[in-house]
């Protein structure tokens, strides 16, 4: 495809500026069907209702637009092999230019509820281990079960099933309320493909939250036996896997990144479905990779409780 | 009255753990700025022809409150709970029966000592995170413009700080009076303070609903305190009304905490 003429004014942010490109010589290598068999699709999102106008003096406001309105109707009418393209945003051939099939997966988008849904995890996880410190429960149940590390296991198993079963309820409900969603806010195909429950990706993003939640628990169980003070250990976990992430997002990409990468906040890598162009932020580590990552960091915090366990007193 | 204050200085002084926090408070407000500011994006904008933009150098050296605050929650909760895991909340209340006496007691120890070691954090946070800034190379000309420590809104910025986290650590006094369990207490006041936080990050919405969002939200509405430049900062709200939100928050949960306390039974 080549293109021929591109009207298109410059595009800024504030307002928004409808563009026109046209394409002669439509073809398609190898030969495909006639240009009148093309078709045009407009991804435009329905406009906001009720968006008050930028008002000048407003905090906010007028300074730096958060949300960009893109005005819908964009059309491709075909006249004698000549495609014209009109709309506001991005317009032409997908790949071209920067423009991308998606910017947003819509899976990992359905489940990102999950960075409140760990709060709940880290609660469970930690008050597990620590209730029974506080009380001296401890006491009595290492009396009845002598062997620590089997105590410890059992523990462990009751909350990371607990934590993944109803894990994995909330992803389904969520999965499929904000498919709804995001079908009536402009995400449909054929730039946002409908997900199915059928593909292996979307099936290991959804029982790989729930699994995300449990490893969650495990660590937070961990953390709980090590530190043995409910304040301490929610405020170590929160920060570690809330503030930080939260914080360090708005400010350094560079860093966001190696936080993404590095902290167990990377088994949220299991949530990703889709691959992105190069250069995009969304995708910063391999699928496997990122959970590995969160693996490990259960594997040697369920190691030191373990150790720590059996070696102190109660 | 001056012998539950003294009582209840004596029982933040000498248990160790309150110790560290509250040693921990002005650590952490310094850390974290620290490591904010240095972790900061170096602005490719030379190339660009509109120049750079304008940071918030000022809210950038005072981020450090989101690790400090939680210095301050764990102190004010565990000054509170703490009472009725073991009972100790019978003895105090044999020794002083006027239960509204020791919780203002209560309320007065633990904001005296987050002043005292927020200002302190709060000085030490803006020093270091002016020398990270420059020592980095983020000076004026790349939008980095450090406001003089005589500026009005400088002066504003910082005092807001301190006053935000001993808002932060009496509504939390107030959360647990109410809760009475150190880990509930503290899960309230974190989901309280970025529940709402993650929510307008995570969920895409309109402006008008995010706005909403964020002058109704304890922490967001409050850290408008620290913002110098038009049009930046946590919520569309003047400096002082966004403490305001915030003060709104602390003196209901205050008023609650206070009639339970009296009200209940151990």
């Amino acid at each position: 495809m080549r293109i021929a003429q591109f009207h298109s004014h410059s595009l800024s942010v504030r307002d928004p500026t409808l563009g026109r490109a046209s394409f002669d010589h439509v073809t398609v290598a190898p030969a495909g069907p006639a240009a009148s068999d093309w078709h045009d699709s407009d991804v435009t999102p329905s406009p906001p209702s009720h968006e008050p106008r930028a008002v000048a003096g407003q905090p906010g406001a007028g300074d730096r637009p958060l949300y960009v309105e893109i005005v819908p109707g964009g059309s491709a009418p075909d006249r004698d092999g000549t495609i014209t393209v009109t709309g506001s945003g991005d317009i032409g051939r997908v790949g071209m230019g920067g423009i991308t099939l998606a910017d947003m997966d819509r899976v990992t988008a359905s489940l990102v509820g999950v960075r409140l849904g760990l709060i709940g995890a880290v609660a469970l996880g930690v008050l597990s281990m620590t209730s029974e410190f506080k009380t001296g429960m401890i006491a009595t149940t290492f009396a009845a079960s002598p062997n620590r590390g089997a105590v410890l296991a059992a523990k462990a198993v009751a909350v990371a099933v607990v934590v993944f079963v109803t894990g994995l309820g909330a992803s389904l409900a969520a999965f499929f309320a904000a498919l709804a969603l995001q079908r009536g806010n402009g995400y449909r195909p054929p730039v946002y493909p409908e997900p199915s429950m059928t593909d292996p990706a979307v099936l290991r993003a959804i029982i790989g939250t729930a699994a995300f939640l449990a490893l969650i628990a495990l660590f937070s169980l961990a953390i709980g036996a090590l530190v043995r003070r409910t304040a301490g250990a929610v405020i170590v976990l929160f920060a570690l896997l809330v503030v930080i992430p939260t914080v360090v997002a708005g400010i350094s990409a560079s860093a966001d990144t190696w936080i993404r990468r590095t902290t167990p906040v990377a088994g949220l890598s299991i949530q990703q479905t889709m691959t992105f162009p190069p250069g995009s932020s969304e995708v910063v580590t391999g699928t496997w990779t990122g959970f590995a990552v969160l693996c490990g960091y259960v594997l040697v915090a369920l190691a030191a409780a373990f150790r720590v366990l059996r070696k102190r007193d109660v | 009255m001056r012998r539950s204050l003294r009582a209840e200085w004596t029982k933040l002084r000498t248990v160790p753990s309150n110790v560290a926090t509250m040693l921990a408070l002005p650590v952490l407000m310094c850390a974290g700025t620290a490591v904010i500011t240095a972790g900061t994006d170096m602005p490719g904008c030379t190339a660009d022809t509109e120049g750079c933009p304008t940071h918030d150098t000022t809210a950038l050296t005072l981020s450090g409150v989101h690790f400090a605050q939680l210095a301050a929650i764990v102190a004010a909760v565990a000054l509170v709970c703490t009472e009725f895991h073991p009972q100790m909340i019978r003895t105090t209340f044999a020794m002083n029966p006027r239960r509204a006496t020791v919780f203002a007691a209560k309320a007065t120890v633990i904001s005296a000592t987050v002043f005292a070691t927020a200002a302190t954090g709060v000085a030490g946070a803006v020093l270091v995170g002016r020398v990270t800034l420059t020592g980095r190379g983020l000076t004026a000309d790349l939008g980095y413009r450090q406001l003089a420590p005589s500026d009005a809104a400088f002066q504003r910025a910082v005092l807001g700080t301190v006053l935000y986290l001993v808002l932060v650590a009496l509504l939390s006094v107030g959360v647990a009076a109410t809760v009475r369990h150190t880990g509930a207490s503290i899960g309230a006041m974190l989901t309280l303070l970025y529940g709402p936080y993650l929510v307008t990050l995570i969920v895409p919405m309109p402006t008008h609903t995010l706005h909403k969002i964020q002058d109704a939200s304890p922490m967001t509405a409050a850290l408008a305190v620290q913002a110098t430049i038009t049009g930046t900062g946590t919520a569309p709200l003047a400096p002082w009304t966004g403490l305001a939100v915030l003060a709104a928050y602390t003196l209901t949960a205050l008023a609650l905490g206070s009639t339970l306390f009296t009200a209940r039974d151990t």
